[in-house]
């Protein structure tokens, strides 16, 4: 068993009817411990409705908030006036609210057209660790707290998977920062590429770990037929029995977990089966923490 | 063994278990699934009361074209053992009419392009490296898809998949096999365009298929978003062009059975206006053009491409623009 201390257990909040519906209950009897919020949101026209701020609010002054950047793309490869609008941004609403700590994806999501797009690795090579390097530090400028970068769901090949865990290292150490392990995108690398999940997982700096991810995805066609399906990370069902044997599995080897946090997009969930569903999972990662850290 | 029992949830059980075995062994934790069948993987995935039939289809022809890419037999085969070891994860996304969209347009080239004596390309996927085994397992696994196509619910997917494994058939040379899969197509076509009440599905699926084999003629894709740069396509013949406008134009007349605001009716006529005008045939991009714009009842050029909705979504036929959220995936 684990000696660390329980990790806080936590939701990522959806400014949506179908999220408010699905947590009600589980906010009510006080079992969300942390709250995970996509800060970014408000700048793409999403509108945060007095509900949502007011659990903003609350779990911020419980210290218990976390920001989870999603539209910076820190290894994009040009510093864009977006960018730097978004670091303003940022900046203002880190001085508005208190957050524990802010993180954001690895890799670049804008390229041409395409501005809202899952994210994608980069050349792991000096001048990418450069930019990178560069831009966490801007960023932790705006937030003034420590920064993180989540692990990716896609990887161009087996060469990517393997080197992602050093990269990131690499990144998160110019600014102290730490690893935002989602492990459904773990699963979706052993999915893809077969690789042995203690072997995936022991290539990430397992002891930078702050954070934890846990949801689910869906299966695509394979465009070149040379494997039956491609896992990907759409955040929209039910976290999968692997994933859940991945949060097993993390607490033995990452002894430094703050808090686990359980996504699922909005409007994903609108019956009530598939919020029942979302509870379940819930309680299921729950369950798996008590009998991790007991 | 105590706490373990204290568990509630099945789900937190196995994953417990799970962690237990992965750094407590090296034996498998799951043996059940390491357990070697002694059916063939097509005797398996068409034999399992695990999965739907949608997927088992799917999961068949997949394997069909698996083996006539050839390639490492044993791990594509362990790939599609994970269907049947995990069958709840297979499941048709939001995404499946486009990926069978996507994938029939495919086959309809390579099936062309296999038959062909223009000279190959590394697109042109010919069937004279493969091994006579891999050629006797997809005949095989095709034969298992055909039998069980008429259970897949789904008017789309069922005729989507008729056809590659139409065009699969084709590439094998088994053109008895082909011409039962195009008969069921043909009667598919036929019933879209004259039967007195047509369910839009069937119209959607055999838009998608003529405009599938349109492609094979004249392998160009329409993207949803605006090129930086606006190509057009002259490697075609005079012949091909008109085998290959005579199947849009029968596509954009069976979706004219569905109302203005259809969003399939739409993009089939928008998506014939920019083909024309990727061809350079500028007269008649022009004429589909103002078909659509009346169809829209806008003569905005913007309603031609798509604005960014949640999560890579796309957002169709409005002029002023429209703010939406990111989906914060990873």
């Amino acid at each position: 068993m684990s000696n660390s201390k329980k990790p806080k257990l936590g939701l990522s909040l959806m400014p949506t009817d179908d999220f408010r519906q699905a947590t009600d209950e589980l906010f009510q009897s006080n079992k969300v411990n942390a709250l995970e919020w996509s800060f970014d949101l408000p700048l793409n026209g999403v509108a945060v409705e007095p509900w949502c701020s007011e659990l903003l609010n609350k779990y911020s002054e419980a210290n218990a908030l976390t920001g989870h950047g999603v539209n910076l793309s820190p290894l994009s490869a040009q510093f864009s006036e977006r960018q730097e609008a978004w670091l303003a941004y940022t900046q203002q609403e880190f001085k508005s609210r208190k957050y524990v700590h802010a993180s954001e994806h690895f890799g670049f999501s804008e390229a041409g057209p395409i501005a809202h797009g899952a994210p994608l690795a980069v050349p792991m090579n000096a001048e990418s660790l450069h930019i990178g390097k560069e831009m966490l530090k801007r960023y932790t400028d705006a937030t003034q707290c420590t920064v993180g970068l989540e692990n990716l769901a896609f990887a161009f090949g087996l060469e990517d998977v393997k080197r992602q865990g050093d990269f990131i290292d690499q990144l998160i150490t110019a600014v102290d920062g730490f690893l935002l392990l989602d492990l459904h995108n773990i699963y979706c690398q052993v999915a893809n590429f077969g690789v042995p999940e203690l072997e995936l997982l022991n290539s990430y700096p397992l002891s930078k770990v702050r954070e934890l991810h846990l949801s689910g995805g869906s299966w695509s066609a394979s465009v070149s037929g040379s494997r039956a399906a491609v896992r990907r990370d759409t955040h929209d069902d039910g976290v999968p029995q692997e994933v859940f044997n991945l949060a097993a599995l993390a607490p033995k080897l990452c002894p430094n977990i703050e808090f686990v946090i359980l996504e699922r997009l909005g409007n994903t969930m609108t019956d009530p089966e598939s919020q029942q569903e979302f509870r379940e999972d819930f309680e299921t990662i729950e369950e798996i923490l008590e009998f991790s850290y007991a | 063994m105590t706490q373990i029992r204290e568990l509630k949830r099945k789900k937190a059980l196995l994953a417990i278990i799970f962690a237990s075995g992965v750094l407590n062994t090296q034996l498998p934790v799951f043996s059940e699934s390491e357990t070697q069948s002694t059916d063939s993987i097509i005797e398996q995935l068409a034999n399992s009361t695990t999965i739907s039939p949608e997927i088992r289809a799917y999961s068949l022809l997949s394997l069909a074209r698996s083996y006539l890419k050839g390639g490492d037999r044993t791990k594509t085969e362990a790939a599609f053992a994970n269907i049947i070891s995990a069958p709840t994860h297979f499941k048709p996304s939001s995404r499946w009419h486009n990926e069978l969209g996507s994938w029939a347009n495919q086959a309809s080239f390579e099936a062309r392009a296999a038959s062909s004596a223009k000279p190959k390309t590394e697109l042109h996927s010919g069937i004279q490296e493969i091994s006579a085994e891999n050629l006797v397992l997809a005949t095989e696994a095709l034969h298992q898809v055909v039998t069980h196509l008429d259970n897949v619910s789904g008017t789309f997917a069922k005729l989507n998949m008729y056809f590659i494994a139409s065009r699969l058939y084709k590439r094998l040379g088994n053109f008895d096999e082909m011409k039962k899969c195009d008969k069921v197509l043909e009667t598919a076509f036929y019933a879209a365009e004259t039967g007195s009440s047509v369910e839009c599905e069937q119209i959607y699926a055999v838009s998608s298929i003529l405009n599938s084999m349109a492609y094979g003629l004249i392998p160009i894709h329409i993207a949803d978003h605006q090129s930086q740069q606006i190509a057009t396509i002259n490697l075609f013949t005079e012949n091909e062009f008109k085998e290959s406008e005579k199947l849009k134009l029968r596509a954009a007349a069976i979706v004219d059975r569905l109302l203005p605001g259809d969003h399939v009716r739409r993009k089939v006529h928008r998506d014939l206006a920019l083909w024309y005008m990727k061809l350079g045939k500028v007269e008649k991009a022009e004429s589909e053009k103002q078909a659509l714009f009346k169809l829209v009842d806008s003569k905005d050029e913007k309603i031609l491409y798509p604005q960014h909705g949640r999560c890579g979504g796309l957002i169709w036929w409005v002029t002023v623009s429209v703010f939406s959220g990111s989906c914060g995936m990873g």
